[in-house]
């Protein structure tokens, strides 16, 4: 702190009058900038750094890189740079930020350029790989191609390794220009790619194929908005177009006929679509104490590809469709208005309208002597109205009270009616025209002191809705006899107790705990979800016994649970078991974290991180007395719980002694485990495809340990 | 005339003191050298560090002062407590951290924010929104935030090039220290690739309020999920009704145990819908051995999946009324 004494009042007003008349010592004319004081330019300079440094990797990643692609020993560059220039006479920044720039599939890039509150450009790059934690052996030829051959006989485990993966590679421009204090114009423009295979499946049997993923995602966004003192508004466009470079996949079997067409299984792929709208956002301040939002959307979705399976003679129906014509035009509108009538009570409320209106003709897509399929366009209308009033009590306490009400108009899509008895035959489910849901909440934050915030919410909502439109041909028999749980009558309570407290600068306590119940009771569809039941506890702390050292723990447990009932017919009058299932998934985490200024140059740390998450699938099944069915399926073996720890402990060290930069050291530890049986059999041996075809084997890695260290040294310049 | 020249020439005289003594210059902002007087270099870096950022950026004279957001605080400037060495607080705060916490440390990557001990959200919100209305903030009155008296310093740092709400790598803790729901269950197997640093909380959320639910930055979840996964926008020849509808039927974004961001694994997935003839009712269970038969082979390899893999539509126009069953 500067120990010059202060001016004098009137040497101070004197200087004040004088600069006012000879203002040519304090600012700068030709800059339009003050001068100022050069000893704090090293701290008011933008700062840029750049780290080049050394790691390897050791060990097996499979889970816990699935989103880095870094799953297997190897050597990697690890370089990070962030180059940051700001020219102070027009305020003018380019900055260069790159990350992970030498590990492959991963790297992540940004050029911007900008004159601040005047204009910009900025130009994105990253990578973002997705890989299976699993891999396949199969003898399939073609596989990730739009012809797949399936061996029609083959040994297990004997045939090609396939890593399934997919990279996306996105390309984001954005750049905006004001025109005055209040108008901007932005235009952003995205161009993704996604490359690499995802699993798939032909049915029946079932076998083992890969869905080539050659995609392209392209987003156009222009935009022009208004930043008034009282009034905002943003008027927009918001473009997006999928193309995908294939349209269809064959398969066959090997040996089989190619010039049959009953040799060949065709698997459709996801067609050219796009999406347009057009868009009205705006705020206006009325008064100081009230402010109304609102917004005004329209927007279209197409998908018109000529359909490529109308083009194989003998495929599809006779004068079947071409092209689905697919059109779904939404309409969005929002009124919001938040005011204060009195200075202790805030008013919120809303009402918004969204109508998704699907277009599509119904197509009789398929048509065999005992059915028909339809495609099946289904529209919804969605109102929303909240009410909230918040009220400030005394002694720092603040009661929100509110209440939710949302009406839902479905259309019921109808496919055919062979039976004339007026009702849909092509119906699986139940369903609904009309779902009403009720929301009251009800929050209780206080401020208790400097060093105490709590609050408590309750929430319970009822939704409702009108009688189902059961399936008509098996009424009252089996799938009349469920309910989708979106579309359930259900009662829905939630507690939330929060606190954060700091009794001592040094100690830090957050406490967590919330509680949610579902209720789902319709006695006339016995089967589908009953009930549903989440809890979480946490509990965070914070503690720096002296200026150097600094403590944090966190643990955090949370359950979710849920009952659902089903039935097995064998035909719709015959009855053969009930079941009752108790669905539990876990997780529990335990966080430790310590830091050490050790002094001016060393500073030393490590964090632990453990997480266990289990799944449990509890049956309970009641075969019928008149069923000569078992309840199980013989050589069949209930599901085992599925229990995935994991742990990672990672340790740095952070060295300012070696010339103008940084050098760090980091180890990183992690193991995964996990039991979980979806790629195998009931005695835990690979999973295998088909009986006779396929054959293909897919393997896993139970336990996975890494071990990581690198060294980088990082150098800060201005 | 001589009148005005004497009254200029008086003028001048009294003005020669504070000309002798250079007039203490500005730091960072403009009109700060009441504030940086003490605030200087020797007392803390951390705030002047505000240079470094787009508040400091004086070309743009938009850029606050410290009044502006701190208030005129005469008090603070004045004089000390009463047998303190401290003096008054500023007349607007921003937020406390624990002395260790020191921004330019970068000591507190991993830990929480603590929410209390500052001016009110109200207050410090309104000296922000001043300036920040418009655009990303357009639903900011009304929204979840803001009506739950969030600060916007609960979560931006403002004295800092480096504010941890808007990097890809922090962003998500800070989200976390209030969200915990959320830090649970992006600890699960299966999870959008947040904890790894590809993707953020802001990728779907905008935390200053939208015009959908959920402070989701596009007008429904499903036209959120269509940014990244325009393939399953369709419309399809075969449209899945729960699909198309809502993609948390199925998924929930932040995290479960079951590959896919499946709520809960087949067949009970599909049970929760399906349930009645054939392979639909089938009791869960774990082949012993290779098998096709479609009533014991839902539960494991994608369960139902593995042959109803068009599950989010189908477009084949085969003559099969497997086609309608997202087979083909």
């Amino acid at each position: 702190m500067k120990t010059t004494h202060r001016p004098s009042i009137l040497s101070a007003l004197t200087g004040l009058l004088a600069i006012s008349l000879f203002p040519g010592p304090v600012w700068s004319e030709e800059k339009g900038l003050p001068e100022m004081s050069p000893t704090a330019a090293p701290y008011t300079k933008p700062e840029s750094s750049i780290s080049v440094g050394a790691g390897y990797l050791l060990g097996d990643r499979q889970q816990l890189g699935i989103f880095d692609a870094r799953d297997h020993t190897r050597p990697e560059l690890l370089l990070d740079a962030n180059i940051v220039r700001r020219d102070d006479a027009t305020g003018t920044w380019s900055r260069a930020v790159g990350r992970n720039l030498g590990l492959d599939d991963n790297r992540e890039l940004t050029l911007d350029m900008e004159r601040q509150g005047v204009w910009g450009v900025r130009l994105d790059f990253n990578e973002t790989p997705a890989l299976a934690p699993y891999t396949a052996n199969s003898k399939t030829d073609g596989l990730g191609t739009t012809t797949q051959i399936i061996p029609k006989s083959a040994i297990a485990n004997n045939g090609n390794t396939y890593h399934i993966e997919t990279n996306r590679e996105r390309l984001t421009l954005n750049t905006f220009r004001t025109f005055n204090r209040n108008l901007k114009f932005n235009l952003n423009f995205r161009n993704e790619t996604k490359d690499g295979t995802r699993q798939w499946g032909r049915g029946g049997a079932p076998e083992f194929v890969l869905e080539p993923v050659e995609w392209t995602m392209r987003q156009l966004e222009p935009s022009v908005s208004y930043q008034g003192r009282d009034l905002q508004w943003q008027l927009g466009y918001n473009g997006s177009w999928f193309h995908n470079d294939n349209t269809l996949v064959d398969t066959l079997l090997q040996g089989d006929n190619p010039t049959l067409l009953a040799s060949h299984y065709y698997l459709s792929l996801p067609l050219d679509n796009e999406a347009h709208q057009i868009y009205l956002s705006g705020g206006q301040q009325i008064t100081p104490d009230t402010r109304v939002t609102f917004k005004i959307a329209y927007g279209r979705a197409l998908q018109n590809e000529h359909l490529p399976t109308a083009d194989i003679a003998g495929l599809g129906r006779t004068g079947g469709l071409a092209s689905l014509e697919g059109r779904v035009d939404t309409t969005h509108l929002l009124l919001g208005l938040t005011t204060r009538p009195l200075p202790d009570l805030h008013i919120n409320a809303k009402l918004r309208y969204y109508d998704e209106a699907d277009k599509t003709p119904s197509w009789l897509v398929a048509q065999t002597a005992t059915a028909q399929v339809h495609s099946t366009p289904a529209s919804l209308t969605t109102t929303t109205g909240l009410l909230e009033a918040s009220y400030r009590l005394p002694f720092e306490t603040t009661v929100t009270a509110g209440v939710e009400h949302k009406k839902q108009d479905r259309s019921v899509p109808f496919g055919s009616d062979r039976n004339g008895d007026g009702m849909d035959d092509e119906r699986f489910v139940p369903w609904r025209n009309r779902l009403n849901e009720t929301t009251y909440r009800l929050q209780l934050a206080r401020h208790l002191s400097d060093s105490v915030n709590g609050s408590v919410n309750v929430e319970h909502a009822t939704r409702t809705g009108s009688s189902f439109v059961d399936s008509p041909n098996i009424l009252g028999t089996t799938q009349g006899k469920i309910v989708p749980f979106f579309i359930a009558d259900r009662e829905r309570d939630k507690l939330r107790l929060s606190m954060d407290w700091r009794p001592v600068d040094r100690l830090g306590v957050q406490i967590n705990a919330e509680n949610a119940l579902d209720h789902y009771d319709d006695q006339t569809h016995p089967y589908g979800m009953k009930k549903g039941h989440a809890q979480l506890y946490s509990l965070d702390l914070d503690f720096a016994p002296t200026d150097k050292w600094l403590l944090t723990a966190w643990y955090a447990y949370d359950i979710n649970r849920t009952w659902q009932d089903s039935g097995r017919w064998n035909t719709p009058t015959q009855h053969e078991a009930d079941k009752s299932s108790m669905l539990t998934d876990t997780g529990s985490s335990l966080g430790l974290g310590v830091r050490n200024q050790w002094n001016e140059k060393l500073k030393l740390g490590a964090n632990f991180q453990w997480t266990r998450t289990t799944s449990s699938f509890d049956d309970m099944v009641t075969t019928d007395p008149k069923s000569a069915v078992p309840a199980y399926p013989a050589g069949v073996t209930p599901l085992p719980m599925i229990v995935s720890p994991m742990t990672r402990l990672n340790a740095f060290f952070e060295y300012k002694g070696l010339g103008p930069g940084m050098l760090r050291w980091d180890y990183i530890h992690e193991r995964w485990e996990s039991n979980d049986w979806n790629w195998k059999f009931s005695d835990g041996t690979p999973y295998i495809y088909g009986t006779t075809t396929d054959s293909t084997q897919m393997a896993t890695q139970d336990r996975q340990t890494a071990d990581f260290i690198g060294f980088r040294y990082t150098t800060r310049f201005q | 005339m001589s009148k005005i020249l004497i009254s200029l020439l008086v003028l001048f005289v009294l003005a020669l003191p504070a000309l002798a003594e250079e007039p203490r210059k500005d730091a960072v902002l403009r009109g700060d050298a009441e504030c940086t007087f003490c605030h200087d270099e020797e007392d803390s870096t951390s705030l002047l560090s505000i240079g470094r950022t787009r508040h400091g950026t004086l070309a743009d004279s938009r850029t606050p002062t410290c009044v502006g957001c701190h208030g005129p605080s005469k008090a603070h400037m004045k004089e000390k407590l009463p047998g303190s060495d401290k003096r008054p607080k500023p007349d607007i705060t921003h937020g406390r951290r624990a002395p260790a916490l020191r921004p330019d440390a970068r000591i507190d990557e991993d830990f929480a924010n603590f929410k209390g001990a500052s001016s009110p959200a109200e207050v410090i919100n309104k000296a922000c929104l001043t300036c920040h209305q418009g655009e990303k903030l357009m639903f900011w009155s009304g929204s979840a935030h803001s009506t739950r008296n969030v600060a916007c310093t609960n979560c931006h740092e403002i004295h800092t090039d480096h504010d941890r709400a808007q990097d890809k790598l922090s962003q998500p803790k800070v989200c976390f220290s209030c969200h915990k729901s959320q830090r649970s269950l992006f600890n699960r197997p299966s999870h959008h690739p947040v904890p790894e640093g590809k993707m953020t909380c802001s990728n779907c959320h905008n935390p200053h309020g939208s015009a959908g639910h959920k402070s989701l930055r596009w007008d429904t979840v499903n036209e959120t999920c269509y940014q990244c996964h325009m393939e399953k926008r369709g419309p399809f020849v075969h449209s899945h009704p729960p699909v198309s509808e809502n993609c948390l039927n199925c998924h929930n974004p932040h995290g479960t145990t079951v590959p896919g961001l499946l709520t809960y694994r087949p067949p009970y997935l599909c049970q929760s819908c399906h349930s009645d003839t054939s392979h639909r009712g089938q009791v869960a269970g774990l082949p012993n051995g290779r098998s096709v038969n479609a009533a014991v082979v839902g539960s494991l390899a994608r369960g139902c999946l593995k042959c109803h893999t068009n599950i989010h539509g189908g477009n084949s126009t085969e003559n099969a009324t497997s086609a309608g069953r997202f087979r083909r």
